[in-house]
């Protein structure tokens, strides 16, 4: 997580994941039917902590390409187990939240896997789909209208560095 | 829930049981106020619908719309109309329990005069709707038709209005995939409206068979499918209340991608180099 919101300054982090997501053959109207939830694959999640005093929101942006990966972001809030999630436009899942309350959270990117009724030993066929995303993760802060040039939008990173006993700002 | 009461009630006599809503009791034919310890297994929705709910002395306006945590109400009442609005809230029965359940809420009321001006702005939806219908096909050159009756490929992403389902509360858009192609559809969850969409296979003219089931999860419902050339449809199930999709210029979301396979492995292919 602290690499994505250093490189967050900087652009979208790309992330490709060969064969990640699979299909799931199904003969139409033979039971078991298979249900949205059990096709659900996680493709990234990584554990940050808003401190009460970091004051901050966040901005995250998610691109994928709509038909092959139909990527989705959303953050849950560990202890209350509330689930936030980006809108998507286009090719793109946005989700900005203005102040997030102290706490933990886990930054979450899904998927769900292809169901298909095409015959698994066809030649022709896409068993499975590779991911191709470019993930935004940025901590904001409100400026007040009367703190002119003062203080900016942009949050102060604290990287603990904890195998060398040091911390970056 | 909105009474309409025939008189002005004092602030006094509120509390008295001459004023209090009454509930129905599932045949124990008591009418003893509104009573919050009275558990619903069912929960809140059958509750609101009428069947457990309060009810008033004279006109009673039980529920409202659904919106996320919120439940939105509006309605027109005559001048010197007396009102008065209730909060409740049912509670799993907690025998033995000596603890008390808390709720918090917000509670907003605005108010306006039904002039015409006020209403233009709340009525013009009802007479100039300009939100397009759902498509009943994919089959045609604005989605699957090509050039040279080929199938092409596309990506649409809109709203359609539903107010106008009447009678059949679900929609069903026909497709046909001339060669095997790759198929993801999304719908968005809705502030008032609960649906599933429904991927079916077209066995003949009245036979079809069901391959997916997308239900909300979260703040959408998906189809991922990569089919056979065949015949198929999309059916929007909805769930909700008849009342909240009749309301003017209602609509839902969708967004829509088709593209063949041929097509979708080269474009793979490209995200393989890219990557």
């Amino acid at each position: 997580m602290s690499e994505l919101l250093v490189d967050s300054s900087h652009g979208p982090t790309t992330i490709f994941k060969p064969s990640a997501v699979g299909w799931r053959h199904v003969e139409a109207g033979v039971p078991p039917y298979v249900d949205q939830t059990e096709l659900f694959v996680e493709i990234y999640r990584e554990a940050f902590e808003i401190a009460a005093d970091d004051d901050a929101g966040l901005f995250i942006e998610l691109q994928s390409d709509f038909l092959l990966s139909g990527a989705n972001v959303a953050i849950n809030n560990v202890v209350t187990g509330q689930i936030i999630e980006g809108k998507r436009h286009d090719s793109s899942s946005r989700l900005v939240i203005e102040h997030m309350q102290p706490g933990e959270y886990d930054l979450i990117v899904y998927t769900h896997e292809a169901v298909t009724n095409m015959d698994p030993t066809a030649e022709k066929t896409l068993s499975s789909f590779d991911l191709l995303l470019q993930l935004s993760v940025r901590l904001l802060r409100l400026a007040d209208q009367n703190d002119g040039g003062a203080r900016g939008a942009g949050v102060p990173i604290e990287i603990l560095d904890y195998s060398g006993g040091s911390a970056h700002t | 829930m909105i009474e309409v009461l025939e008189s002005d009630v004092e602030l006094n006599d509120i509390r008295s049981s001459d004023h209090s809503p009454r509930t129905h009791h599932g045949g124990s034919g008591s009418n003893s106020g509104l009573d919050p310890s009275r558990g619903d297994a069912q929960g809140r929705d059958t509750q609101i619908q009428g069947s457990q709910g309060p009810s008033c002395k004279s006109v009673c306006l039980i529920g409202g719309e659904k919106s996320y945590n919120e439940m939105q109400r509006v309605f027109e009442l005559g001048a010197r109309t007396y009102f008065r609005i209730w909060l409740f809230q049912q509670v799993p029965d907690r025998r033995g329990s000596s603890s008390s359940s808390c709720a918090n809420y917000q509670l907003f009321v605005t108010m306006k005069t039904a002039g015409a001006d006020n209403m233009a702005s709340d009525t013009s939806p009802q007479f100039r709707c300009p939100i397009e219908e759902l498509p009943k096909s994919f089959n045609s050159p604005r989605f699957l038709e090509g050039p040279d009756a080929q199938q092409k490929d596309f990506h649409h992403k809109q709203s359609y209005r539903i107010d106008h389902l009447w009678h059949n509360r679900a929609h069903k858009i026909e497709f046909r995939l001339m060669e095997p192609s790759l198929v993801r559809i999304q719908a968005p969850i809705h502030r008032h409206l609960d649906f599933e969409l429904v991927l079916n296979q077209d066995q003949g003219t009245y036979s079809y068979k069901t391959l997916l089931r997308a239900k909300r999860e979260d703040f959408h419902s998906m189809i991922f499918a990569e089919l056979e050339a065949g015949e198929y449809h999309v059916k929007f199930a909805f769930v909700s209340d008849a009342a909240l999709m009749h309301l003017p210029c209602q609509s839902v979301e969708l967004e829509a991608a088709i593209m063949t396979l041929d097509r979708a492995q080269a474009f793979a292919e490209t995200f393989r180099k890219t990557g």
